[in-house]
């Protein structure tokens, strides 16, 4: 193997000047859990690795109403966060149930996303909660929703020489779930994840729902028509108005359009069959949680 | 829906080759200081046969089992064994150890008649000392033995094998043939949960008994029934070379794609147990039984898979696709 030329700078402008300077040449690396292994298996050649872990980029905080997480944030410092488990359950509950302690104190919240795996456990909550990355450069900052950070299988909209910064979640007032399905029940890959936030008004009436489907799409997808048809539903027994009725008829049918909106492909953890049968099931289970409606 | 079931599998398993002509052999020779080296061909991969085979040389020559030393890390050089394999180590290798300790007992003995002036036959090897029956003054620690054997020129290596038989052919028309050696009895009962919606299946309980002859470690029987447990849960739930056969699309090309179980996959409750009815050719009553310990698990789920949903699965593993392929078959 040729030299790799290795740098680990301690300041965000350093790092920043440096992804400037080996644009396309550079390779950022954080917890190196998706990185390493391929290097070793000869998948990817770097000429040159940046670590990012001495940047001071690993911090969970609360400000402005949002959570703000550092993109070198470990993802077993996310599942044990009392802050997260509080404001972002479906979050908290990805981070705790992905990948095996070794590779959750290794792994940052940052290279989960950059690593664009349409399984990531972390994207399907993040857009769920409707947060956003902010990505800089040497050039400046921009702020981009993590529903339209992917582009593909390993794709994403990061340019040469910019890096992840930070995750910031909206502090909202309603529930978020997640689920998973893996082939066992730790150390396991998603077959298909999903992440669900609803606000009831009142407890009644939904005024907010968003619906994330992960391993089910080429990236990590946000269901918008599902989504849709829980808007302004209310509870079979509300006394509040609303254009339907939210019960185990109108979750299925959000879960059928969840699934419907979802192109999912047979791999070897499972067929598409599968995955739509147990998407479907998975979608129904999260949006009755999150409603407090019984299925 | 969840459904809840409960299933039971039974199982015998040969210790070696079934039709015979699986030889071990042991060596033990007596060193300087009055401790013993054991080597033998069988590989301890785990299953603890460097615990056991010491423990059986050290209960024939009446030593502690500190005195042992075992010797099995080169096949050029070691006795002969057929491997470690088919749970034959602890009947086969068991045996040939015992013979070789009674030959190296046999070897002391004639050395210390001499030097006792007396006959073999009133020399006793026990307590690790060698003595003259009857005798108190006529008698030595097993250390002076050593130092006096090995410094006197002599150097006494007791030898031992054992095979059960020698090769047996099938009968071509019936399949018939004679069972040598031993054959082992275990039961199974699991009791699962199956969600019917996603087909995943949750083990609650797994019970595990095995009738093992004589347990020569009890410690070791745990950890080989448990152990094996784990095996056999994936066995019937996760483990799968070819996801898609015959076709052998997505066949699995390493271990991140082949799905041992974890920890978190064992039930809350698992429970083993052993029954002991010694058999009268194992070393001291033992038979083997450890590879069993991993075939029951997988069978005793498919039948618990039925029982709570009334439809069978009989293809290896019971992954949440074939279940709900089986369901949607039967109510189709």
């Amino acid at each position: 193997m040729k030299d790799v030329l290795y740098f680990a700078p301690t300041e965000l402008t350093e790092a920043l000047k440096l992804l400037a300077q080996y644009g396309e040449k550079a390779t950022i690396l954080a917890g190196g859990t998706d990185l390493v292994p391929r290097i070793n298996y000869y998948e990817l050649k770097p000429e040159v690795l940046v670590y990012i872990g001495n940047l001071g980029l690993d911090y969970i905080e609360q400000s402005d109403g949002k959570l703000i997480i550092g993109a070198a944030t470990p993802t077993a410092k996310i599942a044990a966060s009392p802050l997260v488990a509080e404001k972002a359950a479906a979050l908290a509950e990805a981070a705790r149930l992905s990948a095996s302690p070794a590779i959750r104190t290794a792994g940052t919240i940052g290279g989960n996303l950059a690593n664009a795996s349409p399984a990531a456990d972390l994207a399907t909550p993040l857009i769920a909660l409707g947060a956003t990355v902010v990505l800089v450069s040497a050039k400046g900052e921009r702020e981009v929703a993590v529903e339209e950070f992917f582009k593909g299988p390993g794709e994403t909209v990061l340019q040469p020489g910019e890096l992840i910064k930070e995750v910031r979640v909206p502090i909202k007032k309603g529930k978020s779930v997640f689920l998973k399905l893996g082939r066992r029940k730790a150390m396991t890959l998603s077959v298909v994840n999903v992440a669900v936030y609803v606000e009831m008004e009142k407890g009644q009436r939904c005024v907010d729902a968003r619906v994330a489907l992960g391993a089910m799409a080429p990236v990590p997808l946000r269901c918008k028509k599902a989504e849709g048809v829980l808007q302004g539903c209310v509870l079979p027994m509300s006394a509040l108005e609303g254009a339907e009725f939210l019960d185990k008829a109108r979750i299925e049918k959000a879960a059928e359009l969840a699934i419907a909106e979802s192109s999912p492909i047979d791999d070897q953890r499972a067929t598409a069959w599968y995955r739509r049968k147990a998407g479907k099931v998975l979608v129904a289970r999260a949006l009755a949680a999150a409603a407090g409606v019984a299925i | 829906m969840k459904k809840r079931g409960i299933g039971i599998a039974v199982g015998t398993h040969p210790a070696g080759l079934k039709g015979g002509g699986d030889p071990s052999q042991a060596q033990i020779r007596l060193k300087p200081d009055g401790t013993f080296d054991l080597l033998n061909g069988a590989v301890d991969i785990g299953q603890g046969c460097k615990t056991i085979l010491r423990q059986l040389a050290a209960d024939e020559l009446d030593v502690p089992l500190e005195n042992i030393t075992h010797q099995n890390i080169d096949t050029d050089t070691g006795p002969m064994c057929t491997g470690t394999f088919a749970s034959r180590v602890t009947f086969m290798d068991g045996n040939a150890v015992l013979a070789a300790a009674a030959d190296l007992k046999k070897k002391i003995r004639e050395w210390a008649a001499e030097y006792f002036e007396c006959s073999p036959a009133d020399v006793e090897v026990a307590n690790n000392k060698v003595f003259v029956k009857g005798v108190p003054e006529k008698s030595l620690s097993m250390a002076e033995v050593g130092a006096m054997v090995n410094w006197g020129g002599k150097f006494l290596v007791g030898t031992g094998a054992y095979t059960p038989g020698p090769g047996q052919q099938f009968d071509p028309d019936t399949g018939k043939m004679t069972a040598i050696a031993s054959l082992a009895f275990g039961c199974c009962v699991a009791e699962v949960e199956v969600d019917t919606e996603t087909g995943v299946v949750d083990v609650l309980k797994l019970v595990q008994v095995f009738e093992v002859g004589k347990a020569m470690n009890r410690l070791l029987c745990k950890g080989q029934n448990n152990g094996g447990a784990m095996m056999g849960i994936g066995f019937g739930l996760t483990e799968n070379v070819c996801p898609y056969y015959p076709t052998m699309d997505f066949a699995v090309q390493d271990l991140t794609d082949y799905v041992i179980t974890t920890a978190a996959d064992m039930p809350p409750v698992m429970v083993e147990d052993i029954v002991e009815v010694p058999h009268p050719n194992g070393p001291r009553g033992a038979k083997g039984y450890s590879e069993m310990t991993a075939s029951l698990a997988g069978p005793a789920i498919l039948n618990a898979i039925h029982n709570a949903i009334g439809v069978w699965v009989t293809d290896y593993p019971a992954t949440p696709e074939r279940i709900l392929k089986a369901l949607e078959a039967a109510h189709a």
